[in-house]
């Protein structure tokens, strides 16, 4: 349905990902009428290719941004300090569909790992308890394989070389189940065929997607205005100190203003923090809901690093699935390790080009040329593990660059916490151990990897001045503007975010439209 | 979207490759096979032969990065000059011009020069371009695309067979 720009009664949702394309989904289920704003365009499924190259320019958001700091993505790729996209349905379209919950102990990092110096832990005002029926929902909604009766899908070849390694050295968490990918028809999509290109949308739909289940969910009802091409530039904020409406630059390039009722912000942890600030008023002249002065600090993007491993006999990892399943025995919390927190141990596949750019970087000649010609026989897995936040790894301004709106382009600066690079090395020595466990003969350990998880720039905080958030996503300044992504989480837990988002989400929209039903907002 | 938008736009994402997941280009839609080949294209070919050096690899596929890889150069000026004087320092690092000595005598120069950004830039953006030919695709054992084949279901997903079968984790 078209809403009229001066209509002042609609929820007006920025970004279409995973947080705020299912926010869209489950407010119009309940009724309310929302404009969605998304950045980029609406791609049909049938223009995703299996084309990496191709893949990568038609999907990622590649708006100027820069990166700083001692992580290594500030040398590695200065102007891409992550990898997101920029279309209906945001990074869903690219994400692997792993459907991990974050562990009970993880919602209470301050309590659990006690003052850690230089780091800036918080507990969630929310516990897993609390979130657990959301959970629930979210995997139902995303048909998470090992949950509701859905089936696991069959272990292709990367997972299950990394599955025996794994019981050889004495682990015993290996799972390949808890993926929103279908392994049988569902939900109007079919199963996977193991393609092996889940990171360039799926082609056939069989992985869940925003943009192939909540915004037709939210189409349905006949109460959502989509509007592609849309890039949310400033919340503007009336006499009463309310959210009143945002300022976007439509697919036409025209400066628009959408009335709203609520604001619901969606656009990643980067842009999010980013249109908060943008929003600089002179009654918020540190940025829109800052007086804790917490908007855009405590970014965090996970540890992150693929290791790979070459054995005797043929592997094909790329074959299927790209990120198969995970073995979990280091995801507590163990502090002999030398480090606070935990990690997953993802099974990973790349092809042959950006396996040149990672197994050996510099490496040349002969046996570089002899290493990469037993691709067919190699393993790969991914590190992700719990990065603490910091106040000064943050999303800022820069001072004089412009976007091609006018507008200062983010700044994501990190700097390493010594507890990120202690983690890092205990995963390269027990991925050693695994993979020589079943025999690799050659294992590489990679440079640290910059992961596509943007987290923490809006976190959830219990008092006002710890975070920009409370329990619902809701401003702890203004009282009708949210946060609906990953920048909520008060601390990155070592599991993927992407159905904790979805669940906030959930509860979100539950929580608003009861609000909005009792005329609170 | 033109060649020349397009190649810049490769090479955004190219900057790009150090951090981001999986994701490869398939860089033959790049190439521009029907051209002659360049000074440029003969230098920079020599360059991968002896960056990637594959025994079993026909002149012509180095011939076809080559190109490529001076076709980012020309969407770039920064990258070309870069080459350009990368190329000159080989040249004058020795007796005569660098791609007229042995190979043992170009792989000693550029041993000498592993340092330079010249050296890890085309050792970097060479790799992308080198590994992403269909011809070293087959080579190491990498099938590619497979939605038009039906993906690898049937196709060998899990055809590991030196392995213990993984149960069910707890």
């Amino acid at each position: 349905m078209a809403i009229e720009l001066d209509d002042t009664g609609a929820v007006v949702i920025v970004g279409s990902g995973a947080g705020g394309g299912t926010l869209a989904g489950e407010l119009c289920a309940r009724g309310v009428r929302v404009v969605l704003l998304e950045a980029g365009p609406r791609i049909p499924s049938s223009e995703f290719r299996n084309d990496e190259a191709f893949a990568f320019q038609q999907l990622s958001w590649r708006d100027p941004r820069q990166a700083t700091g001692t992580w290594a993505t500030a040398r590695l790729s200065p102007d891409t300090p992550a990898w997101m996209v920029k279309a209906v349905g945001g990074s869903t379209l690219h994400w692997n569909g792993l459907s991990y919950r974050i562990q009970p102990r993880e919602f209470r990092a301050r309590t659990e790992y006690g003052a850690i110096d230089d780091a800036n832990l918080a507990d969630w005002p929310l516990s897993a308890e609390e979130l657990d029926p959301y959970y629930s929902a979210a995997e139902k909604r995303l048909g998470v394989t090992g949950t509701h009766g859905i089936p696991a899908h069959p272990p292709n070849n990367n997972f299950r070389v990394l599955a025996a390694g794994a019981r050889r050295i004495g682990y015993r968490q290996v799972a390949n189940d808890r993926q929103a990918i279908n392994s049988e028809p569902r939900d109007g999509r079919p199963a996977c065929l193991q393609l092996g290109f889940c990171n360039q949308g799926c082609r056939i739909d069989a992985k869940w997607t925003a943009a192939n289940s909540e915004v037709p969910r939210a189409e349905r009802t006949g109460r959502l205005d989509l509007r592609p091409g849309a890039m949310a530039l400033t919340i503007t904020v009336n006499e009463k100190g309310r959210v009143d409406g945002v300022i976007y630059s439509d697919s036409e390039g025209r400066r628009q203003r959408q009335r709203a009722r609520v604001v619901c912000v969606a656009g990643n942890a980067i842009e999010t923090p980013r249109v908060l600030l943008n929003s600089a008023t002179a009654a918020w002249p540190d940025g829109l809901a800052n007086s804790s002065g917490q908007v855009g600090r405590n970014y965090m993007h996970h540890v992150a690093a693929l290791a790979f491993a070459v054995f005797e006999r043929p592997v094909h990892m790329h074959r299927g699935i790209t990120v198969p399943g995970t073995v979990f025995d280091e995801s507590g919390h163990d502090p002999a390790r030398g480090f606070a927190g935990g990690y997953l141990m993802e099974a990973a596949a790349a092809g042959p080009a950006f396996l040149s750019a990672l197994i050996d970087p510099g490496g040349w000649g002969p046996d570089f040329a002899a290493l990469m010609e037993r691709y067919d026989h190699m393993a790969g897995v991914l590190l992700n593990g719990e990065d603490l936040p910091r106040e000064d790894n943050r999303v800022s301004l820069h001072s004089s660059a412009k976007d091609q709106h006018g507008l200062p382009i983010p700044v994501v600066h990190v700097d390493e916490h010594t507890n990120d690079v202690a983690m890092r090395e205990h995963f390269f020595r027990q991925v050693r151990r695994l993979y020589e466990a079943v025999g690799a003969v050659d294992v590489r350990d990679p440079l640290p990897l910059s992961s596509a998880h943007n987290l923490g720039t809006c976190r959830m905080s219990a008092k006002s001045g710890d975070g920009v958030v409370n329990r619902f996503g809701q401003t702890h300044d203004i009282d009708n503007l949210f946060v609906s992504d990953g920048s909520q989480f008060t601390t990155s837990s070592s599991e993927n975010p992407t159905l904790t988002i979805v669940a906030l989400a959930l509860r979100q929209a539950e929580y608003l439209a009861g609000e909005l039903g009792r005329r609170n907002l | 979207m033109t060649r020349r938008a397009r190649r810049r736009a490769f090479l955004r994402w190219l900057a790009a490759t150090g951090l981001t997941l999986p994701a490869l280009p398939a860089l033959h839609a790049f190439a521009d096979n029907h051209a002659a080949p360049t000074d440029l294209d003969v230098f920079l070919a020599a360059l991968l032969q002896q960056l990637f050096p594959h025994p079993a690899l026909d002149a012509a596929v180095y011939g076809q990065g080559g190109q490529i890889l001076a076709g980012a150069a020309d969407a770039d000026p920064g990258l070309r000059g870069l080459i350009v004087a990368g190329w000159a320092a080989l040249d004058a690092a020795g007796d005569g011009p660098w791609l007229d000595r042995s190979p043992g005598a170009r792989r000693a120069v550029l041993e000498a020069s592993v340092d330079t950004p010249f050296f890890q830039v085309v050792r970097g953006l060479g790799g992308l371009i080198f590994y992403s030919l269909p011809e070293v695709w087959a080579l190491v054992g990498y099938q590619g695309p497979s939605f038009e084949k039906g993906g690898y279901l049937a196709r060998g997903f899990d055809d590991i067979d030196w392995l213990p079968e993984p149960e069910h984790g707890d």
